[in-house]
């Protein structure tokens, strides 16, 4: 898992919902696995219970965990396949604009950028 | 109940002084006892539990702070600390004065030793001494009857009851001062019985025979009657208490 | 139920107001800061709050009923103050244990443990204990009371990395196994922050503000870059603090980024960060300082 960023603009509650999704990405939570309670996220990385919940809200209206009463959170099915969905639809946007942008920022033509990617350093 | 809680609390916390007390004075006394018999043999004393009328008061001026210290510490409402600091004084003065009436009687069999009740209510009254003077013969002795007994372990209770309620009414008003006022309160003894002198010269002698003639009454004395006496103390330790209730209601944590 | 409501309070010490015309209200099950800088008044405050000390004006209410009219009331609340009020020659075993006669919900099991984990010795007595043990001998005392209202003032002084550690993840435990009302007074901020629900700050005898943390931090933004493009951005803006670094410049404004405002720190090449807690309160509380 990864820590959360305090600093960063994003609200608590989205980086962790962002933090379990990244997970499933990785294969960390299978499909049908039991994610962390929301206990266990608050106790250890100290934050109120109120927000913890409110980012596992987010995830289930999003269909990517369900509640099994009384047992705790897991992973719905094809959750890792929506969720890479959506971050291929993203993709442009989250990286490769900042990369353009960068790339204009140092100075590089879009031939040099393009020559990078295919392992061609100059 | 808290209150109750509150009395167990208390009373605990003075088992120990209550204990070290009463060996102190049984040290001393056994060597009175034992000064004597090497002497002539010829002493007595009388009044020997006026100590505990003593330790008692200096433990009602003790009893306020650190106790209701505690009893915020248990966020026990003012009201509750009070019934339960109150509730203790009456057995602990129970108590003391059985044992005091028990080590009156034993230390009798060395030395005669008239307690205060029997200066007050008893036959020792018209005799007013021990010994007779002209016979050299023993003249009072001690009694051991239920009436004597029952009628000392009485009296010395609402006594010893009032002496506490006096100390924790002293201290609580203290308490509840501000600077000014302590000063005013630790000087006024001094400054009564400076001008104690001049003051009954100044005022008629009626009021002086009057006052003289209400502690009478109210204590039993000419009457030889104990429970008029017994009266007396409790009306006064209950009005005390009530007093240092309303005093504690406003009482506050000090913070600085 | 364990909800809170101050009235109109004000407390003078002599002639010293120290608090004026405070109005406040705790919730139930939420987990409050209450901060301040220090001799602010925090602890005055929650003297009153547990009926310790009086307020000279206003009232205060727990669960609807007014402490001066029924000042049982406050078994309610269980409040660890600085100042020692069990007996010196009484110790942490003999104290948890009266605790538990005077408070029937206290876990002496769960005391018992946490001395342990803390490393607390319950065999000493009140007298011997350092500063730092003394708060952490408070604190477990609150945390075992399970209370429905617990207030902690100033409860990691003194304690190390390790004993803030556990102390925070035992505090999480209690909320989360038993929803109450938690208020942590304290001047010491970042390690809390992400445990808060709601932050009330007090500044200048008075409330400064009482907010929602979540909602908090998206009212204030610090922006940085080159020194002249900061100041043109925060021209019209309301500045709560300013900060120069060489040719290098921060600000932390109040308000909320517009899409207008985003093209404007995007053409000006300014960098946006989301203002800590602990800055904000420094700002808010520094010289000057308003909100």
């Amino acid at each position: 898992m990864m820590h959360i960023d305090f600093e960063s603009q994003v609200p608590i509650y989205v980086q962790i919902a962002e933090m379990i999704k990244n997970d499933i990405i990785k294969g960390i939570f299978e499909e049908g696995s039991q994610v962390p309670s929301t206990t266990e996220i608050s106790v250890n990385f100290k934050i109120n219970p109120a927000t913890v919940a409110k980012g596992y809200n987010l995830l289930v209206e999003e269909g990517i965990i369900y509640k099994k009463r009384g047992v705790g959170m897991f992973v719905c099915k094809d959750a890792k396949a929506t969720l890479i969905e959506i971050r291929r639809e993203d993709f442009y946007n989250n990286y490769i604009k900042a990369l353009l942008v960068e790339a204009e920022k140092l100075g590089f033509s879009k031939s040099e950028v393009m020559d990078m990617m295919k392992g061609e350093k100059r | 109940m808290k209150s109750t809680n509150m009395t167990k609390f208390v009373i605990k916390e003075n088992i120990s002084s209550i204990r070290g007390f009463y060996l102190i004075f049984i040290l001393i006394i056994g060597l009175l006892t034992f000064v004597s018999r090497t002497s002539d043999g010829n002493m007595n004393s009388s009044g020997l539990e006026f100590a505990s009328v003593v330790f008692l008061f200096i433990t009602g001026l003790n009893a306020f702070k650190s106790n209701f210290y505690f009893s915020q510490a248990m966020n026990v409402s003012r009201g509750e600390f009070l019934k339960g600091l109150i509730l203790a004084t009456y057995p602990i003065a129970l108590t003391m004065s059985v044992i005091d009436v028990i080590i009156n009687r034993v230390y009798n069999l060395f030395i005669p030793s008239p307690t205060m009740y029997d200066m007050l209510y008893t036959a020792y009254r018209n005799q007013s001494h021990i010994w007779d003077w002209q016979s050299m013969e023993r003249v009072w002795f001690q009694l051991n009857d239920i009436g004597t007994l029952a009628g000392t372990v009485l009296w010395q209770f609402s006594l010893y009851s009032t002496a506490v309620m006096l100390g924790l009414f002293i201290t609580i008003i203290y308490y509840r001062s501000n600077k000014l006022m302590k000063v005013l309160i630790s000087v006024s003894p001094i400054v009564i019985l400076f001008f104690l002198r001049s003051l009954i010269s100044v005022l008629p002698i009626e009021l002086w025979v009057q006052v003289r003639a209400l502690i009478d009454a109210a204590f039993g004395i000419t009457a030889m009657n104990e429970y008029m006496a017994v009266l007396t103390y409790l009306v006064l330790s209950v009005l005390l208490a009530l007093l240092a209730y309303l005093l504690a209601r406003r009482a506050e944590v000090k913070t600085d | 139920m364990s909800s809170i409501q101050i009235k109109n309070v004000s407390k003078k010490f002599g002639k010293a107001e120290v608090l004026s015309q405070i109005n406040l209200n705790f919730e139930e099950n939420k987990i409050y800061g209450l901060l301040g800088r220090n001799g602010v008044g925090k602890t005055t405050l929650l003297n009153m709050i547990s009926n310790r000390i009086f307020p000279t004006k206003g009232e205060i209410l727990v669960d609807g009923d007014r402490i001066s009219e029924k000042p049982a009331i406050v078994g309610k609340i269980f409040y660890m103050t600085e100042k020692n009020l069990y007996p010196e020659g009484m110790t942490v075993e003999k104290a948890y244990m009266w605790t538990h006669a005077f408070y029937d919900g206290f876990d002496m099991e769960k005391a018992i443990e946490l001395s342990r984990k803390f490393g607390l010795d319950i065999k000493k007595k009140m007298k011997s204990l350092s500063t730092g043990y003394h708060t952490i001998f408070k604190t477990i005392t609150t945390l075992a009371s399970n209370a429905p209202i617990m207030i902690f003032d100033e409860p990691i002084l003194g304690m190390d990395a390790n004993h803030r550690e556990i102390f925070y993840k035992e505090v999480l435990n209690s909320y989360i196994e038993n929803p109450k009302t938690i208020i942590l007074s304290t001047h010491i901020i970042e390690e809390i922050a992400d445990l808060l629900e709601r932050v009330v700050i007090i500044n200048d005898e008075s409330i400064m503000l009482d907010e929602e943390v979540a909602q908090l931090i998206e009212k204030a933004y610090t922006v940085s870059g080159r020194e002249e493009k900061v100041n043109q951005y925060i021209q019209d803006k309301d500045c709560i603090h300013e900060g120069i670094m060489a040719s290098f410049k921060s600000a932390t404004i109040k308000g909320s980024i517009s899409e207008l405002d985003r093209e404007l720190i995007e053409s000006l090449e300014l960098e946006v960060a989301r203002v800590e807690l602990q800055k904000l309160f420094i700002y808010l509380t520094g010289t000057g300082g308003k909100w």
